[in-house]
């Protein structure tokens, strides 16, 4: 019986840093980790959107709110506001809050579509104070314990700097950090990863390896030739181009993605600066004509070059393989839609860790890692593709998503929810059912009909009720400060 | 009408809620609704502001007496406007351009005989301070209201903070039945005709109206953004593009007038609030930048240490060609700009919405009324622009290239080379003014006090006959202080 005692983590970006964190900070008795990244090679240097579980890993690793805001020029984010998506008469929010109040056996969607029949002009989301926050600029980040009055949020904040942060956390917790290019991966007859070959001359041995070398996948791919799954056919886009401009006036407390005729395009609303970009295929439009487009619409002035990024949609089929567990861009990648990326790189560690060998990797864990990352990124891959698939454009490209054969799990939610108002919540899946709901309803999708539970109200008590909630949310609102008096407080560091 | 008529009204300036008080009072017999919208996030341009009378109109029409509105609005009684240092020589330092009230309507003729006389060479009075009341009231720092055996009326316009008036006209507004939706406009949807169908907001929500009236201000958010109605610009003749303005607390002694005092690249307005000051330079930034500009202003206010602060305003002057296509309307800054010299801004915004709801209909689309309409305010935004422009064509300050190349500047528009030809060959101007499509707030008097102000005149003869001066036969001077003596000085 071997021990597993030494992590060797081969890239430095924000996967890389945050599995050196986690690991070290939650496994320091039983193992050393060392992290090695190429001076030749860089990070992606994107990703700047992220989903409340974020807060989470700050809250493990025991880094104040306030630091890490200020560290990472962070600013809140309460929804993802989806312009043009539908068509381009149309836009919706996608928000972390949940509308309303579900009821044991009946969600607040129902509720709402009945009250609609007979009288109530308020939109799903007025009853949403995610929404009501964004509207009126307010924020707080005191947790409440009344789940009508809840404010889920997530930032927005630079990655390099927060992988520089965690690096900093890292070395300081014992991790240890080679900076040398890997030139050789070797593996012993059995096709574990036995050492690395640095460019400075060392020998790296490990137990276990972790691959966050990016999109190449050094370990994953390259040296052990995992089977990457394409999902090119479903998700058409393959291109992306990143850059930044000059910092908004006013912050909004939302990301915003503008659907464009060959793709979409985000707005991120930093502190220091804006990012911007426009992702898209590569079959519908050139390098150029989605630069153009994306320059039309940046309204502030520009800070850099654009940064051109080619990705590949698609997953590892066994992100973990004998000694190597795949984490970040090398596992696999779905494009920035929900911000799910950074969040998939935390749950695989957060997964690693509950999983973790005591001593020699036996199949077992490895094929319950690989069943719970798959259901993950597949349910996530299905809510993304919904966003495209029920569009009302004209474009070639929209089309294109409009005539598609879904997996059968999506086409599944789809038809419940149009027939019946229902969301049924997948165990493995990150996003909520009201975040299905937003995203169907804001898609144009309008339920055929709602649970019998919603008619047990009379008409006027029903919509006496609705009343007396969004009185509940309004109070809750003005609870909440000026959001950028939050901004001045923390800049200030109280 | 069954369904009520829905009028959308974007922008919450001082256009945008003198806009929804005009036309719910218009219409307030009516199966009308009027919604306002307006953002929190873009602020309006309201500065410390003056008008002319025609502000009064507007709120004699609504029925508000000044003691309701006045004091919540900072406001004060403007009689006139002084020009300083415009023409450059000791002899003319300053002039006078005061509102005509009724008893100068008995020296509108002799005025204007007196300035073709001096024209002709005779020393003869061509000082507007001498010949009207308003002048000599302002002066006094007099209150327009007299005693009561005084049955002439005065006219005048006011002084007011435009932030409170904007505040005050909501309120007014909203209790003629207007309804206020706070929200910012992202996107306007028309519909194949290039009618506009609906608004939609920041938040996704829409808005459904039947007819739009852009009050966004510069930004033009209907009527350029969506509609691409092309402006014209007026920056061939105008070349200021750029104000800095500040608000100080230390109220003048003298509150019944503006004085505009030409500066070395522009021109800067001191406007008499109540318990406060407003104070701008308005200037080209071709000519000078806007650091320098603002420290040319707080030297001369005293307030180069002082932290008052101040913003900066970049402004296009111009008019849009159509100021009303299909079934959006603009009004205020969204229709055009020119510079505040003679504080016309709310005067056009007023006549605009009052031309329009003469043309409006409630069934039909009349593009006859429609092209009338815009014929008619194209129209007045050019004889407003032409009484501007003179200013920096009759002036004779050379101390900068901005005044000199303002002179040298070719680009004149024809009806003021007309009037100035006019005034060259010794005729009379009131032929050339009341042939203009309509009358407008500038009237031969306006250009007489103008021309003479500047000093706009040939040689005087070598022999003067000593007769002539109607100024002096007509005894002006007893008579203006005869009416003088029933107005009180404001304490
Ligand atoms: C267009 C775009 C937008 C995105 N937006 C978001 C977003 O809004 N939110 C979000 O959560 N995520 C987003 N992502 C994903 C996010 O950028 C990545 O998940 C995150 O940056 C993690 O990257 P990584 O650390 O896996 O890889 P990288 O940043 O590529 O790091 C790779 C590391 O491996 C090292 N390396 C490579 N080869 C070698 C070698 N031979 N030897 C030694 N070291 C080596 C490199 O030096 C580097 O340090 C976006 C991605 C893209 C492409
Ligand atoms: C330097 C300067 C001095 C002036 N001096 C005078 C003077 O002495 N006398 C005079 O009569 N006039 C003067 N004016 C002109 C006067 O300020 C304007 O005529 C007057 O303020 C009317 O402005 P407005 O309401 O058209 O526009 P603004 O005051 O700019 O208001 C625009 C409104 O539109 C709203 N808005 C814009 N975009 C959107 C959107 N997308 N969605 C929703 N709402 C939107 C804004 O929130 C705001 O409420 C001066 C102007 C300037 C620049």
């Amino acid at each position: 019986m071997n021990k597993i005692k030494k992590v060797v983590i081969v890239g430095g970006g924000t996967a890389g840093w945050m599995s050196a964190a986690l690991i070290k900070k939650l496994l320091h008795k039983q193992v050393d980790v060392c992290l090695i990244d190429s001076e030749l090679v860089p990070t992606v240097g994107v990703g700047e959107a992220s989903i409340p579980p974020i807060r989470a890993i700050n809250d493990v690793l025991g880094i104040p709110e306030l630091d890490f805001l200020n560290a990472t020029n962070a600013s809140i984010k309460l929804a993802i506001k989806f312009e043009n998506w539908h068509n381009e008469e149309k836009c919706y929010f996608h928000t972390f809050g949940g509308a309303g109040y579900s009821s044991p056996f009946c969600s607040f969607q129902h509720y709402w579509l009945y009250a609609k029949e007979v009288g109530c002009h308020d939109s799903f989301w007025d009853f949403d104070l995610n929404y009501l926050a964004i509207n009126d600029d307010r924020f707080s980040n005191k947790t409440q314990q009344d789940k009508l009055r809840d404010l889920p949020y997530a930032y927005h904040f630079d990655a390099s700097k927060y992988a520089e942060m965690l690096k900093l956390y890292s070395t300081n917790i014992g991790v240890k950090h080679i900076k040398s290019h890997v030139n050789d991966v070797r593996l012993d007859k059995l096709n574990y990863v036995n050492n690395l070959k640095l460019k400075n001359g060392q020998t790296i041995s490990g137990d276990i390896f972790i691959d966050c070398s990016g999109q190449k996948g050094l370990l994953i791919k390259e040296a052990l030739g995992c089977e990457f799954e394409d999902w090119s056919d479903l998700l058409l886009c393959d291109r992306a181009i990143a850059l930044p401009s000059k910092r908004l006036s006013k912050l909004p407390l939302y990301t915003r993605s503008i659907a464009h005729k060959f793709g979409w395009q985000w707005q991120i609303p930093l502190k220091h600066r804006t990012g911007n970009g426009i992702v898209y295929s590569s079959k519908f439009a050139s390098d150029e004509d989605a630069l153009v487009v994306l320059l039309k619409n940046i309204t502030e002035p520009l800070d850099v070059e654009p940064n051109y990024i080619k990705f590949k949609t698609g997953k590892i089929k066994t992100p973990w393989c004998k000694n190597v567990v795949a984490i970040g861009l090398s596992s696999g990648f779905l494009e920035p839609l929900e911000s799910t990326s950074i969040y998939l790189i935390q749950s695989s560690i957060i997964r690693l860790i509950k999983l973790f060998p005591h001593s020699d990797i036996n199949q077992s864990l490895i094929e319950e890692f690989n069943r719970q990352a798959n259901l993950e990124l597949d349910a996530i891959r299905d809510f993304i593709v919904l966003h495209y698939v029920l569009n009302d454009r004209k474009e070639a490209f929209w089309q294109t998503y409009r005539t598609k054969q879904l997996p059968s799990s999506l086409s599944h939610k789809i038809s419940l929810f149009k027939e019946s108002g229902q969301v049924i919540k997948d165990p493995s899946d990150i996003f909520t059912d009201s975040s299905w709901v937003q995203v169907m309803l804001g898609q144009g999708l309008m339920p055929k009909a709602y649970h019998p539970r919603a008619t047990d109200f009379e008409k006027e008590r029903l919509l006496n009720w609705l009343n007396e909630l969004k009185l509940v949310k309004h109070s809750a609102l003005k609870s909440l400060e000026q959001y950028p008096d939050f901004l001045s407080k923390c800049e200030k560091g109280i | 009408m069954n369904e009520p008529y829905h009028i959308a009204i974007v922008g919450g300036g001082t256009a945008g809620w003198m806009t929804a008080c005009l036309l719910k009072h218009a219409y307030k017999a009516l199966n009308v609704n009027v919604t306002l919208i307006e953002s929190k996030n873009i602020n309006t341009i309201g500065v410390g502001e003056g008008s002319t009378p025609t502000l009064k109109l507007f709120f004699d029409r609504l029925g508000l007496d000044e003691s309701i509105w006045m004091d919540k609005c900072e406001a004060t009684h403007k009689l006139n406007i002084r020009f300083e240092d415009w023409q450059g020589t000791s002899e003319y330092k300053h002039y006078d351009h005061p509102f005509i009230s009724q008893p100068d309507v008995f020296h509108e003729r002799a005025y204007s005989t007196n300035c073709l006389t001096r024209r002709l060479g005779l020393e003869v009075n061509t000082k507007a301070e001498d010949f009207f009341l308003n002048a000599s009231l302002a002066k006094e720092n007099k209150h327009p209201t007299p005693s009561e055996n005084f049955s002439f009326k005065i006219a005048y316009g006011y002084h007011f903070d435009a932030a409170k008036l904007s505040a005050l006209l909501q309120t007014v507004a909203i209790d003629l039945g207007v309804k206020h939706i706070s929200n910012e406009v992202d996107k306007v949807i028309c519909d194949d005709g290039g009618y506009i169908n609906d608004l939609i907001f920041n938040d996704c929500s829409t808005l459904n109206a039947d007819f739009f009236i852009d009050c966004t201000g510069f930004s033009k958010k209907l009527i350029k953004q969506t509609l691409n109605v092309p402006s014209i610009s007026f920056s061939d003749n105008l070349f200021n593009d750029s104000a800095i303005a500040l608000k100080v607390n230390s109220a003048l002694p003298v509150k019944t007038q503006t004085i505009s005092t030409a500066l070395s690249s522009g021109w800067q307005w001191q406007i008499p609030l109540q318990n406060s000051t407003g104070y701008g330079y308005v200037f080209s930034s071709r000519y000078q930048s806007a650091d320098s500009a603002e420290y040319e202003l707080r030297s001369r206010l005293n307030l180069i240490d002082n932290d008052v602060s101040s913003k900066l305003i970049k402004f296009e002057t111009g008019q849009l060609k159509e100021h009303w296509r299909k079934n959006c309307l603009a009004i205020g800054l969204s229709q055009g700009f020119i510079e505040p010299l003679e504080a016309t801004g709310l005067h056009l915004t007023y006549n605009s919405i009052l031309r329009f709801i003469k043309y409006f209909s409630f069934f039909e689309t009349n593009s006859n009324h429609i092209k009338k309409f815009n014929k008619t305010i194209v129209n007045e935004f050019e004889l407003t622009r032409d009484y501007i422009v003179a200013h920096y064509k009759l002036n004779q300050r050379s101390d900068t290239d901005y005044w000199r190349d303002n002179r040298k500047n070719n680009n004149t528009p024809m009806h003021l080379k007309t009037l100035i030809k006019a005034w060259v060959n010794n005729e009379r101007l009131e032929p050339y003014i009341s042939n203009s499509v309509i009358k407008n707030q500038f009237s031969a008097t306006s250009w007489n006090c103008l021309f003479a102000g500047y000093g706009q005149f040939n040689q005087l003869a070598s022999e003067q006959p000593k007769v002539g001066d109607l100024y002096k036969e007509l005894k002006i001077a007893s008579f203006i202080k005869g009416c003088n003596l029933n107005f009180i000085k404001r304490e």
